[in-house]
């Protein structure tokens, strides 16, 4: 990681996870729960895609 | 389980869904921080996007970057480029909002902020500056951020400033320590 990675981790990580509620509403954990569902979902969609573009007529 | 860690990537095909998640996790805290800094009121409410801001730009950011909509940029770790693209998306919405007649409070940005928004300006300049201040004058340190500007290869930096590869990590060690200090000193004030 170069120093703009590492100073963007360094700022993130100051952000306890009741900051994090405070400031969004939302905790962590439910966070982490649609986040897992969003990358499953876009994995998922992607993947169908591509499968389309292979088989066009269907 | 074994622990991730975030790095950088050749391409994007090469990031694991672990670190995706991190990415992700890591985003969304450093947006919501910066948001809240904002202080956006309706332009960044919760209705406008069915969940919290931070999250809905951290997700259309991901979405991009993992689509290839976005390019992959090797030289920056999976959370840098997140955040890239979700200040640059957010740039766009208050750029939208304000010029929209539908919202006559239009959302004003402070200089400061509007600079690590908007895609012309180089990131790396404000975290630099921002380096160069806490640095406090350690002439080390200084021309440790000097090579570092222009090359992110440790070994290529250590070449450059004809010290041995550890010393290079020591003074980035050293710098991120002062980092933190003063990032905490601040927090205390606030």
């Amino acid at each position: 990681m170069n120093l703009l990675d590492k100073y963007l981790l360094l700022e993130a990580n100051m952000v306890s996870n009741d900051e994090y509620k405070r400031l969004t509403g939302s905790s962590l954990e439910e966070f982490r729960v649609r986040m897992k569902q969003h990358l499953a979902e876009t994995k998922k969609r992607v993947k169908a895609e591509k499968e389309k573009k292979f088989r066009p007529d269907d | 389980m074994t622990k991730v860690k975030l790095k950088q990537h050749a391409s994007r095909e090469l990031v694991t869904d672990p670190e995706w998640e991190l990415g992700m996790e890591v985003s969304v805290k450093f947006i919501a921080k910066k948001l809240a800094k904002m202080n956006c009121g309706a332009a960044m409410a919760e209705e406008n996007f069915g969940m919290p801001a931070a999250e809905h730009f951290v997700y259309d950011a991901f979405d991009k970057l993992y689509t290839g909509v976005w390019e992959w940029n090797s030289h920056c770790a999976v959370h840098t480029q997140l955040i890239k693209i979700a200040l640059s998306d957010i740039h766009h919405h208050l750029d939208s909002w304000n010029n929209s007649d539908e919202h006559p409070q239009m959302v004003e940005i402070d200089e400061r902020l509007a600079n690590h928004l908007t895609d012309d300006v180089d990131f790396m300049d404000v975290v630099y500056e921002i380096a160069e201040s806490a640095a406090d004058g350690d002439q080390d340190l200084l021309d440790y951020l000097k090579a570092m500007r222009y090359c992110d290869d440790y070994e290529l930096i250590a070449e450059t400033l004809d010290i041995p590869v550890r010393q290079v990590y020591q003074r980035q060690r050293k710098l991120l320590r002062r980092l933190e200090k003063r990032k905490n000193n601040k927090n205390k004030k606030e």
